[in-house]
């Protein structure tokens, strides 16, 4: 496993966590290019959610936006439904702002949690994305993709 | 007059349903920087309702904060679990602990419960959906 930099060994170092990230992994038919940890706060319920940062929205679909809808405690919704074009065609969903975190491993410094703005629709094909207005915007991350294909990846994750 | 004053009167001669429709629009087209900049111009022109409300609360920035702790354990046993099984029990819960399958149901509630009466929700205990 790689070290996770000391504080204050480096003083270019920012972070304050780093956990694996999986380099084109598959969910089902969706190919994540990026695939990283993530929690769902309130639901504590983790998924492996497509970090994009040509992104403009950050979406959820499927059994993670259907639980998000049944429970009114975990997120704040608009209620006036908005339809968007995607690359997979047109889906209809709510905005809702919603506190999901970057999961740091063990030992590696600490969740970051991110309130941002998401996506909801039940109906939507991809993975759950993770994209730059409303959640990459303010946060500071780095991609170690390793050497070789063959190796671990890794992101690092900070609070500017 | 100066333009931002001619700006704000005219914004102000905009229906709410006019601006309302207006930032729809913008969050259906990908637009969200521009939406919050004209949320910002809505409420600076004094136009206010429930609707725009909405929006301001949904698309202002993010806000981050640093966790007292780290969660993720066994983070590529389940990845390398998940990469292995998913197609077996695609549309369900499971619960997964460092790259073992502890329980899996088609409702997170109920497989929550069933956890906690046999004792077996601890913290290393992730809950992920496989989508169908």
């Amino acid at each position: 496993m790689k070290p996770f930099p000391e504080h204050n060994v480096c003083e270019f170092s920012p972070w304050t966590g780093c956990a694996p990230l999986h380099i084109e992994s598959w969910q089902g038919i969706n190919k994540l290019i990026i695939g990283v940890h993530c929690k769902i706060e309130k639901a504590n319920v983790e998924n492996i959610a497509m970090l994009d940062t040509a992104a403009e929205w950050s979406i959820i679909g499927g059994k993670l936006a259907e639980k998000i809808l049944e429970d009114k405690t975990l997120s704040i919704p608009t209620h006036l439904p908005i339809t968007l074009s995607t690359r997979l065609g047109k889906f209809t969903g709510n905005v809702h702002r919603l506190a999901v975190s970057l999961i740091a491993e063990k030992g590696r410094g600490h969740d970051l949690e991110v309130d941002g703005s998401f996506i909801i629709m039940p109906d939507w094909k991809g993975p759950m994305v993770l994209g730059f207005h409303g959640f990459l915007e303010r946060i500071l991350f780095a991609i170690d993709h390793g050497v070789s294909s063959q190796q671990q990846g890794y992101i690092y994750f900070a609070m500017p | 007059m100066s333009m931002t004053a001619k700006h704000l009167k005219q914004n102000a001669q905009f229906s709410v349903t006019e601006w309302e429709n207006e930032i729809k629009q913008l969050v259906e087209n990908h637009r969200i920087m521009e939406a919050r900049q004209r949320l910002s111009q809505a409420s600076k022109a004094g136009i206010l309702s429930t609707t725009l409300k909405e929006w301001q609360l949904v698309l202002r920035e993010p806000k981050v904060s640093v966790k007292n702790d780290a969660t993720g354990v066994g983070l590529t046993e389940n990845y390398q679990w998940l990469k292995k099984n998913a197609l077996q029990f695609k549309g369900l819960w499971v619960a997964l602990s460092r790259g073992v399958l502890i329980d899996s149901h088609d409702n997170l509630t109920t497989l929550r419960q069933t956890l906690e009466k046999s004792g077996k929700l601890t913290h290393d205990v992730a809950f992920m959906a496989i989508e169908n």
